[in-house]
């Protein structure tokens, strides 16, 4: 809990200004040291005998992983120390190495299916509660939703009963299996307790929403011209659906999901083509930013609006380096390119106001920006206290008004009702809580890294900097329970 | 399925091979550049060498592919030379404009850069000859990283491909 008046000031002369280099080497070093965690974890809540395989995995994250940081780092700190710039081949060199790294976390991590496996944490039900809450038909609000973990560094659903149905189809033993769609949310084993991550569920359920409503066919229906039963099944249609899971993520969730998006996709190296299912990223990171700028962003929340501004300009600069080494294209030969991209995201956003979604407002953000700061002083973030005015002078005069014997004057009760109103705390949303966890990391934590990491070795701080993560995962957690227990005293 | 396909099904496209092969490429130029700052020390000897054995491997690629052996029948360490070079032959092809050297130019390429990075290391060098060299064949392996990072990559990306779960 905090007080909001006091804190927004505070936060709003903090900037976050870390350079590619230093943003990916931040990324990748939190990414290890979050595997370690993971690896704590599985040590805490499962059965001893985890502890020779443990071994195995913590001498690969200290002896392979960190250590392939140090020379990024050596030539980041020569470069900042000695105000050269690094030169094209070590720049190059260098991102290539994080990316390098990125992908060994990857191969690492499949082999986490050998631990055993801790449970999800409880927390992150409520936000799914929250995400489907958001949704007022109660075919999508009611439906169970699953979490399941994966071996697999990359999140996604999955739709357990046709899955299931087609592997016994396969195998020829049966044509039809009852029951009905059960989506099952896919998280990797080491994002589990990391709240932040989560946000990347939006999208998930977004999926959930647009098949249940048939967005798809309805907004590529439109850009084609034509009815939505004319529309067939293909990339196109892939491709509008992504952009809808897209919208309904930003819309819930504001700025963090194009944070958790991008955090996860920056390392790869083809940023700018498109698949078979899916547009580029670079086209889904651009047209998020479109859309936060339309709804949620404004003067109003500086921070909130220069960390996303400048993480957007790194996605653009990491593309610019993959198109320029890495064979990188911006690519869309299709028909919903063919159509300028902010037409298709308006078609989608009629449809969405359509449907009245639930979507984040500037209002949350400036709470999420005062929530930040909160949480940089150690502090849960439940709830966030309204603006208090003359409090002390109100209760004061409140005390003179009764000890002279006025106690059913008008004015009285006005006060009184004044005083209470001010004292009640509002509860956080889990997008507010996220979001300020967000603020706080960039502001905070990504460039303490860099600080710190010019003292010990890499592999050192990565246990130090353990303790922060697991200090903000509890932070986060505990706040997205705590604003349970406030909703209860509204 | 080719023999070769079915290859590279078993070994997961190669990602962990190409990965390797990325750092052992990055080594290279982050040992010329540790080099070129005047600290020659075993580190630098280490990732300098990391160039070296990368040299040493596409090399033995090439002379395995030219003689277009059997793939079960050669040895392991032979077989991810081949598949290395494999993969490289076909990258090459689909990205022409992007690779500022050819397949064809490439060994011959490793085995010139190789010589320089062997002569960094000798005690009567630099002289004025290889200095000149030096930011060139920084260059040549700051390229091979990319590739070998995008290949990593891209075999990433296709083993996730086949599964039936639905990815952001």
């Amino acid at each position: 809990m905090t007080d909001y008046g006091n804190e927004k000031k505070v936060s709003a002369s903090i900037t976050f200004s870390l350079t590619l280099p230093e943003f990916l080497i931040a990324e990748v070093f939190d990414g290890i040291a979050r595997l370690d965690c993971y690896l704590d974890a599985v040590e805490l809540t499962v059965h001893p005998r985890s502890g020779i395989p443990l071994r195995l995995f913590r001498d690969t994250l200290g002896k392979v992983l960190f250590a392939s940081l140090e020379e990024p780092l050596r030539l980041t700190r020569q470069s900042t120390i000695s105000n050269v710039p690094l030169s094209e081949s070590e720049f190059q060199a260098l991102v290539n190495q994080v990316g390098s790294t990125f992908i060994g976390i990857a191969g690492v991590h499949r082999f986490l299916k050998y631990l055993r496996v801790p449970e999800p944490p409880p927390e992150i039900f409520n936000l799914l509660r929250e995400i489907q809450d958001a949704f007022p038909d109660a075919g999508i609000s009611k439906n169970e939703t699953d979490v399941l973990l994966s071996e697999t560094f990359n999140y996604g659903e999955i739709d357990l009963h046709t899955a299931i149905e087609w592997q016994l189809q396969q195998a020829k033993i049966l044509k039809t299996m009852p029951g009905q769609e059960t989506i099952v949310i896919i998280l990797p084993y080491a994002q589990v307790s990391n709240p932040l991550m989560w946000t990347i569920i939006s999208h998930e359920i977004g999926h959930f929403a647009e098949k249940y409503y048939s967005l798809g066919k309805k907004v590529l229906g439109k850009v084609l011209g034509c009815t939505p039963d004319k529309v067939t099944e293909g990339t196109e249609l892939d491709w509008v659906e992504e952009l809808i899971s897209d919208a309904v993520a930003t819309r819930l969730l504001g700025p963090a999901y194009l944070f958790s998006f991008v955090s996860f996709t920056i390392l790869q190296s083809s940023l700018g083509r498109p698949s078979v299912t899916h547009p580029s990223e670079l086209s889904r990171v651009r047209v998020a930013f479109n859309e936060l700028k339309r709804t949620c962003l404004s003067d109003t929340v500086p921070i909130a609006t220069g960390i996303t501004t400048k993480i957007v300009q790194l996605f653009e600069e990491k593309f610019s380096f993959n198109a320029k080494y890495l064979g990188d294209k911006h690519l869309g030969p299709s028909k919903i390119h063919n159509r300028p991209i902010d037409d298709v995201v308006g078609l989608i956003g009629q449809e969405l106001e359509g449907l009245k979604i639930g979507k984040i407002s500037n209002e949350s953000l400036v709470r999420a920006e005062a929530l930040a700061t909160a949480l940089a002083k150690g502090q849960p973030v439940s709830a966030l206290r309204k603006e208090r005015t003359d409090l002390q002078s109100k209760v004061e005069g409140l005390r003179r008004d009764l000890d002279a014997g006025k106690t059913v004057d008008a004015d009285i009760r006005k006060t009184f009702f004044e005083i209470r109103d001010c004292m009640v705390e509002k509860p956080s949303t889990c997008a507010e809580i996220i979001n300020a966890g967000y603020i706080y990391r960039y502001q905070h934590v990504l460039p303490h890294i860099l600080d710190c990491l010019a003292g010990p070795t890499v592999a050192e701080y990565g246990s130090e900097h353990k303790k922060t993560i697991n200090q903000i995962d509890r932070l986060l957690k505990v706040s997205l329970q705590g604003m349970e227990i406030h909703k209860l005293f509204l | 399925m080719s023999i070769k396909e079915q290859l590279k099904e078993t070994l997961g496209h190669m990602t962990d091979k190409n990965q390797e092969l990325a750092i052992f490429a990055n080594g290279a130029v982050f040992g010329i550049s540790r080099y070129k700052s005047g600290v020659v020390d075993e580190k630098t000897r280490e990732l300098i060498q990391q160039g070296e054995d990368l040299c040493n491997l596409l090399r033995r690629g090439a002379e395995l592919s030219h003689k277009e052996p059997e793939p079960y029948t050669i040895a392991k360490s032979d077989l991810s030379s081949l598949l290395t070079f494999e993969f490289l032959s076909e990258f090459f092809v689909e990205n022409k404009e992007s690779v500022p050297f050819s397949l064809d130019g490439l060994v011959q390429k490793a085995s010139e850069e190789q010589t320089v990075l062997e002569k960094l290391l000798q005690p009567e060098f630099p002289n004025e000859e290889i200095k000149g060299k030096v930011e060139e064949c920084q260059n040549f392996f700051a390229s091979l990283g990319s590739i070998f990072v995008r290949l990593a990559n891209d075999g990433l990306r296709q083993r996730e491909k086949s599964e039936r779960i639905h990815y952001v």
